[in-house]
């Protein structure tokens, strides 16, 4: 076998959940499940007795568990997380029987047969704004750009790992005090022209009234991102009325309802309104535009946008693909490197100063220097999309952006100045997401590099596989049974830890990821040795014992797990389009995409035009499913 | 002399403090509610009487924390107490109290979330977030939290944590909260401390020379922002009638949060004709604050944090000084925090890192100092409070500061025997200056029904509570 493809082999292995796994797709659930369940769960969860409501025997057969599969991913979960059987069970399985059951539940619900599971586009609860995005929307709606928003609660997400998750966007009372605080300024600083967009014919009440009324109708519509009904602005009119009872002038007292306009759930939420329909629907031609622009610019749909959706153009695919085309041109687009990139890479740990070097150690690591590791991904991804690029060249690229700051780092010579700019690399320690500066200090610590937290960092951020967590109260290493640890190196340490059993599996998986990165410093600086004054040693010994070194052998190995590396992306992406976590139902949508991508060279504008014209992102059902416990019953 | 009546000297004892608590529930087979009957607010008389919770992430160094002696601090404090030495007569030590509820799950979220909820979180990426019950503070804010311009206070130093730990797949959201207004709505810590000040202490606009003078300025003005309020109201139940049952689940939070800022501007009014109950000590330590903070920027980095801690310290400190607010929470960190400490003498690198300490000696030592730091700020805000006179004692009298951590040992990351500090006298009826071990397994929820009844609101029980603890009145 060729040295190469026999490192190629010996890699693939990495990503297996053990070396002797076996191929669930060869069980039977007569013979090989059932007896399992039987001994393990049924005891508890079963015909007798039905615990916690939830009954596993009732599902006879591996289709029954197929249609029960938003159970039984929990079930899944419990086995896996090693949560069930619980303590208390009088039999436990073994490893063996836990990883068979595991792998076997987890492939029979990937493996759906579409006639017995029609699709599901989700639902998404109502979508507050983030902050940005509110951001963004006054800004468009109003010309004020002092960020209002910026004063809010912070944003935490989940889901998908974005801000913009749904479920996981709030309205605590602080946030409603400071909005009735900062929309006060915002109206304040609004040119008269954005606001006063209908004069009185003359100073009698009556045509002051018709005024606010006309500028109210034009307002709610865009602020509400929809064709709104008279009742609707009557409410708003109200508000000016009380006003003018006070004695509030007439300017003020369409201040005052306008920006009532702009507390109203209607501004503040992405609102998609409910059907009569038991079976998916396609989102109205309004609610399609607010998606799109909410996806590709994090704000309000522009004119362009309203007008076709006044004319009900917008359910057709070509229209969305060209829109999605035109709307990639515009510099608002650069929304989606700003906002999506840097949750993704996790460099907005860095920007927001929740991770940093050691500033005794690392006084170059100033404002700018963070401001430049934290831009150069950014830039990078906007780039690769204006020029339709391949995803790929997230894993390896011949081009760089550099400033002269990153290029001291990166040892390139003759760039000057803060501007981030194109050049070519000059060899390949450089190129790709995994050799930014940004990238290599977010996974380090503060006075360290780690080849943990950056092998974790692979196989979560590039194939959005994530190690499962260690056991529950790890025992801690005995000190004296290891000797001094300080004369061990660190790899010396992490070989010790891959000793423990309990170690082994997930550390033999993450470290040598990690080691192949070694010759990056904390700040993601090339050396030769390591902070302890070790010669770096980037080689990676693999569970089986091959060996690989480097950055170079490295990449070439990521490239080989391409498709994995386009199914994370594409997760991420549809999370980030739709603002929700993805269920099993989303399956069939992540391998169309991928599908796309492959198609297409991996370039990275179908797949982004595949998100928006994807079936979740143009259709929604009322409810979601009700939840496991639910179903149960 | 004009002294609000509450300044009035009067030696106060708590009635019935102690024959309230219920047996506990027995276990039942459906999920039972998290209290044993509705919460009965038992009116007192004297000064009111404060929580504050001062919480720490990532635990303790366990073998330098537990005084070896149970009773008064005879012999020296262990290493990481050592810093509240001079304030050691205000402070009681509680060992042994644990969160039994968070005993599962992972090792730092399931703990965080539920450090003042004692319940258990739901393990989610997001989708259904469940902290399993209203948070202690907030249980007291929403039945006395009327009485002050903001039922409570919620405070942090940290920026929140985003996104999922893929780790253990639980939505980082439940790292940045242990205030919970309900199971599914946590409550957003302030990590500015101009912001807060603000908040709490700014009246009108007269400070902000800057700004535009836009119309209705300020959150808490009469007429406008009420009509506002009142409008969207209206506007949100047309709305609902549109929507879902998810949907309308989410458009309740907004309401919620809505007409509790519609209510406490209508008691801002009211209060606002009454004449205010200020010691005029603390509306001189106003202007110095706001001074200070105007001084001291954001801490940057692996930068010394102190003086940002101390002032969110003092802004909870003239919160309750001037009444503004009785309830109050500080996260020194979020759940996992990485914060550098290197500016400590001997520690090299992250709060986290250090906790996982592996038995090794340096990281141990490092572990402890970065806890004596901890303890260092604890003691600076009780040392303040009982340097403030009111009524015949102090204002740490009138009060009860918890300090504590939801876990242990950072390297085990066990909810048993939890590092907890309890100061002040909650009004006269705990005797501090003590270590008080409590039987081994004795609920922390315990506690929360001792602090509760102490505020003026009886539990029958909260959480998983088995009943009292009666050591603390000595």
């Amino acid at each position: 076998m060729p040295l190469r493809l026999f490192l190629i082999v010996a890699l693939v292995g990495l990503w297996l959940p053990a070396d002797t796994a076996e191929d669930p797709a060869k069980l039977s659930f007569e013979a090989d499940i059932k007896p399992l369940l039987t001994t393990l769960c049924y005891d508890c969860h079963g015909e007798k007795k039905a615990k916690g409501g939830i009954d596993l025997q009732k599902f006879a057969d591996k289709r029954a568990i197929q249609r029960g599969a938003l159970q039984w991913q929990e079930v899944q979960r419990a086995v896996s997380e090693r949560e069930m059987p619980p303590d208390s069970a009088k039999r436990k399985p073994t490893e063996a029987e836990r990883e068979r059951l595991s792998n076997w539940i987890a492939h029979a619900l990937d493996t759906l047969d579409p006639e017995d599971f029609p699709k599901d586009p989700g639902h998404v609860v109502l979508h507050r704004l983030t902050r940005v995005e509110y951001n963004n929307t006054i800004r468009d709606l109003l010309g004020v750009d002092n960020k209002p928003a910026d004063s809010f609660p912070e944003d935490a997400g989940g889901g998908g790992g974005f801000d913009n998750n749904a479920d996981t966007l709030f309205v605590p009372p602080v946030m409603v005090e400071k909005m009735l605080t900062s929309l006060g300024d915002v109206l304040g600083l609004a040119k008269p022209e954005k606001l006063f967009t209908h004069k009185p014919v003359d100073d009698k009440p009556k045509s002051q009234r018709a005024a606010a009324k006309a500028i109210l109708t034009d307002f709610t519509q865009k602020a509400f991102r929809r064709p709104v009904k008279e009742p609707e602005v009557e409410r708003f009119v109200k508000v000016y009325d009380a006003a003018v009872k006070k004695t509030i002038n007439h300017e003020d007292a369409v201040k005052l309802a306008l920006k009532t306009v702009l507390v109203s759930p209607s501004f503040l939420y992405r609102i998609e309104g409910q059907r009569a329909d038991a079976k998916p629907y396609e989102i109205s031609q309004h609610e399609m535009a607010v998606r799109l622009s909410y996806f590709l610019w994090a704000t309000m749909p522009d004119a362009e946008l309203f007008k076709l959706a006044d004319e009900g153009k917008l359910h057709d695919p070509t229209v969305i693909e060209a829109q999605v085309t035109r709307m990639l041109k515009d510099p608002k687009a650069k929304a989606l490197g700003s906002i999506f990139v840097p949750q993704w890479l996790k460099t907005e740990e860095l920007r927001r100063g929740r991770k940093a070097p050691d500033s005794s150690k690392y006084p170059h690591y100033n404002e700018r220097m963070r401001d430049s590791m934290c831009d150069e991904p950014e830039v990078f991804f906007n780039e690769l999309v204006a020029k339709n690029r391949s995803i790929l060249d997230l894993i390896d690229s011949d081009y760089l952006y550099v400033n002269e700051d990153l290029a001291k780092i990166y040892d390139i010579s003759g760039v000057r100045g803060n501007d981030l700019r194109e050049v070519k690399r000059p060899d390949d320690k450089r190129g790709g997401v995994l050799t930014m500066a940004g990238v290599l200090t977010v996974t380090s610590h503060p006075h360290r590099t780690s080849p943990v937290l950056r092998g974790v960092w692979v196989l979560e951020q590039i194939f959005n596989s994530h190690p499962p967590p260690p056991p529950p109260n790890v025992p801690a290493l005995d000190d004296k049974k290891d000797g001094d640890k300080k004369d061990l190196t660190l790899r010396q340490r992490l070989e010790k830890h891959r000793a423990d059993p309990t170690c082994a599996t997930c550390h033999a998986r993450i470290d040598p990821l990690g080691f192949a990165l070694q010759h990056y410093d904390l700040m993601g600086g090339w050396r030769a040795r390591d902070e302890f004054g070790s010669p770096i040693d980037a080689n990676g010994a693999l569970i089986n014992g091959e060996k690989f070194s480097g950055i170079g052998e490295l990449r070439k190995v990521l490239m080989t797990r391409k498709a994995e590396f386009a199914r994370g992306l594409t997760t991420r992406m549809l999370s980030f389009a739709l603002g929700r976590g993805m269920e099993f139902y989303d399956r069939p949508t992540i391998n169309e995409l991928m599908k796309t991508l492959d198609q297409n060279g991996y370039k990275i504008q179908p797949l982004i035009i595949g998100v928006a014209k994807s079936f979740p992102f143009r259709y929604k059902r009322n409810q979601p499913v009700s939840s496991p416990q639910e179903v149960s019953q | 002399m004009s002294r609000p009546s509450w300044f009035i000297s009067r030696r106060t004892m708590l009635r019935g403090l102690g024959v309230t608590m219920a047996l506990p529930f027995l276990d039942a087979m459906v999920p039972r509610p998290l209290y044993g009957a509705d919460p009965k607010v038992i009116p007192r008389k004297g000064p009111p009487v404060r929580f504050g919770v001062l919480f720490f992430p990532n635990g303790v160094n366990p073998n330098k924390w537990t005084p070896a002696e149970v009773g008064p601090f005879t012999t020296g404090l262990p290493e990481q107490l050592v810093p509240m030495d001079k304030v050691k007569s205000e402070i009681l030590v509680l060992s042994q109290l644990w969160n039994a509820k968070c005993n599962s799950g992972d090792g730092h979220y399931f703990k965080d979330a539920s450090f003042l909820t004692s319940m258990t979180i739901n393990k989610t990426v997001g989708a259904d977030i469940n902290a399993g019950g209203t948070s202690i503070d907030q249980l007291l804010a929403a039945h006395l939290g009327s009485s002050t311009k903001l039922p409570s206070i919620e405070l942090g130093i940290e920026a929140p944590a985003k996104g999922v730990d893929n780790n253990v797949a639980i939505t980082r959201l439940y790292s940045n909260h242990i205030a919970w207004s309900s199971a599914a709505t946590p409550m957003a810590c302030e990590i500015d401390p101009r912001q807060a000040f603000d908040r709490l202490f700014r009246e009108g606009k007269a400070d902000d020379k800057d700004k535009p003078k836009g119309l209705a300025p300020t959150a808490l003005t009469p007429f406008d922002d009420k009509s506002v309020l009142d409008a969207v109201m209206a506007d949100s139940q047309a709305l609902k009638i549109r929507l879902g049952v998810a949907d309308q689940r989410k458009l309740d939070e907004y309401l919620t949060s809505v007409r509790d800022v519609e209510r406490r501007m209508a008691l801002e009014l009211k209060r606002s004709k009454e004449p205010r109950r200020v010691d005029p000590l603390a509306m001189k330590a106003l202007p110095a604050l706001d001074e200070q903070i105007r001084n001291i920027g954001r801490a940057q980095r692996g930068e010394n944090h102190t003086p940002q801690v101390r002032l969110m310290l003092d802004i909870m400190l003239l919160a309750f000084w001037t009444d503004t607010t009785r309830i109050g929470t500080f996260m020194f960190g979020n759940s996992v925090s990485g914060r550098n400490f290197s500016f400590l003498d001997g520690v090299k690198g992250g709060h986290h890192d250090h906790s996982h300490h592996e038995n090794n000696a340096e990281k141990l030592a490092g572990y402890a100092k970065i806890t004596a730091w901890h303890v260092e700020q604890y003691a600076y805000l009780v040392e303040r409070m009982s340097q403030i006179k009111e009524g015949s004692g102090t204002l740490l009298d009138n009060s009860m500061i918890l300090f504590g951590s939801a876990l242990r040992d950072g390297n085990a990351h066990s909810p048993r025997d939890l590092p907890l500090l309890l100061a002040g006298k909650g009004g006269g009826t705990i005797k501090p200056g003590r270590h008080i071990k409590c039987k081994d397994g004795t609920p922390l929820a315990n506690l929360y029904g001792e602090i509760a009844i102490r505020m003026g609101l009886q539990l029958d029980s909260f959480a998983d509570s088995n009943g009292q603890i009666k050591e603390l009145a000595g």
